[in-house]
């Protein structure tokens, strides 16, 4: 008992070294035993361009088996790239993607049930929820960037919308006070106020609250029993899930993203269990809005989520048109993007664009504990990686209207 | 019915050694001062008390206890029959 207690504090202060796995062998991605990842170099090839020359990529960092260079003298002078140790990231990169496809067993697949009422969820960063909500341990980084990369979007909806949330307030974190006045209407939905009778309940909470996914992709192939780790944080409460986009349902026959085919333009409704359901509109928010099947919103009982909207993108448009819908609904609107820059790059947009007046920032950009761990790199920019949900910031429209004094 | 078993997130100890998984020790590590710095604090307390007695104990002569009188005759037959058991040990 002693020695295990001695060992402890060796291994907290650090005084004993772990040894470095270096077991897992790493293969340059044209010689991967796994067509797919073969595939991919060679679209990197065709598509990428190098970052030194602007010629075409045709070298393969010998440090992360990526093709990243057009020869290795590019590589060579590519000072940012060896000062910053971007290599050290594309080999994750590589790694992880190797990884995934080892089929190795997935313990970290193995989800846990309800929480038992005696025991609080700990939502301050990755390490302390997976622990109090008694997931398996993820004992490597592999384990981690696995399990993060799909449990990443209930659960950073789950972060943000729970009492123990990791975002304090202003000035000690990025909440404003116009986010604590959006989250505490979203809270009283949530933990309703103490009464003895469960009658005084039913008065506000008329129907189940609404969380809106819009421009989903991933987030909308993830089955239900993920979702269903983020209704266990919220025993108490019945959600409905919107996935918004034209790309937000995968169909398992023909293997493509699809529209639904249902009727007058309806949602396909999957139903978990009796707290979750799944609604798939596969059109562009602006038109769902329209349509006017989701009227009333309600900022007591919506939220909405854009995962990496891309703003930006050639999405542009309709990130236009859908704005306004999104600003007149009132409801606190959270977005995220892939790292610090193109967190930024959305922030930038709103700020630029005609109706920036007509919003509140509701948390400035910040880290988002709960992003995926799971690297990954842009195709067309090698070079270039990022994490899913890495940062997050929130708005939403004003709820008054700005008097000049 | 009723009845649970504690939480006791047995997956996060290695079931041969019970050492703990790095995943536990990511856990701690953020509690890991701020537990060694109290666990420290609330060491010295009784420690503290402890050497304070001691320390008060050792400087007392014991002179304010009154020795029960005894004559000069009774000291000597009481030396002697200590002697002599000593020398009954011995």
């Amino acid at each position: 008992m002693a020695r295990r207690h001695v060992s402890f504090f060796k291994k907290m202060l650090s005084l004993e070294k772990t040894p470095e796995e270096s077991n897992t062998k790493m293969y340059p991605w044209d010689e991967s035993p796994y067509e797919d990842i073969r595939t991919r170099a060679a679209l990197i090839r065709s598509r990428a361009l190098c970052p030194v020359t602007k010629k075409s990529v045709n070298f393969v960092c010998p440090y992360s088996g990526i093709p990243t260079h057009h020869d290795e003298e590019a590589w060579l002078n590519d000072h940012d790239y060896h000062e910053n140790k971007k290599y050290e990231l594309l080999k994750k990169v590589n790694l992880y993607e190797h990884d995934l496809r080892s089929g190795r067993k997935f313990d970290e697949f193995v989800f846990p049930g309800a929480q038992e009422v005696d025991f609080t969820p700990n939502l301050s960063n990755w390490d302390t929820f997976l622990y109090t909500r008694d997931f398996s341990p993820m004992n490597t980084e592999f384990n981690m960037a696995a399990a993060s990369k799909v449990l990443t979007y209930p659960v950073t909806i789950a972060s943000i919308l729970h009492k123990y949330s990791p975002h304090d307030a202003q000035p000690k974190g990025p909440v404003s006070v116009e986010g604590l006045r959006s989250m505490s209407a979203l809270h009283y939905t949530l933990y309703p106020p103490f009464s003895k009778g469960k009658d005084s309940e039913v008065t506000f909470k008329e129907r189940p609250m609404r969380i809106f996914i819009i421009g989903a992709k991933m987030e909308a192939m993830l089955p239900g029993y993920v979702w269903k780790q983020f209704g266990y944080l919220f025993p108490e409460t019945k959600f409905e899930l919107h996935f918004i986009g034209p790309e937000c349902y995968f169909n398992p026959e023909t293997r493509t993203f699809t529209s639904t085919d249902q009727p007058h333009g309806r949602p396909l409704i999957k139903r978990y269990d009796d707290q979750l359901t799944m609604h798939y509109h596969t059109h562009y928010f602006h038109e769902v809005y329209d349509m006017g099947d989701l009227f009333p919103f309600d900022p007591y009982l919506d939220v909405f989520f854009l995962f990496h909207p891309g703003f930006q993108t050639a999405d542009s448009v309709h990130w236009d048109k859908s704005l306004k819908g999104l600003l007149e609904s009132k409801c606190p609107i959270y977005v995220t993007g892939y790292h610090e820059v193109d967190a930024a790059r959305e922030i930038a947009w709103l700020e630029n664009h005609p109706l920036h007046d007509e919003m509140d920032f509701l948390m400035d950009q910040c880290p988002n504990p709960f992003g995926s761990t799971k690297l990954d790199l842009v195709d067309s920019n090698p070079t270039e990686t990022f994490q899913a949900n890495s940062d997050i910031f929130a708005f939403r429209g004003k709820r008054y209207h700005a008097i000049k004094v | 019915m009723g009845f649970k078993l504690p939480k006791t997130h047995n997956a996060y100890y290695d079931p041969v050694t019970f050492k703990m998984t790095p995943a536990l020790y990511r856990v701690r590590a953020p509690f890991f001062w701020r537990n060694t710095i109290a666990l420290f604090g609330v060491s010295l307390i009784p420690l503290g008390v402890y050497i304070y007695t001691w320390k008060k104990l050792d400087t007392d002569d014991f002179g304010d206890i009154p020795i029960p009188p005894l004559s000069e005759a009774e000291i000597a037959e009481l030396k002697k029959e200590y002697e002599e058991k000593k020398k009954l040990d011995a």
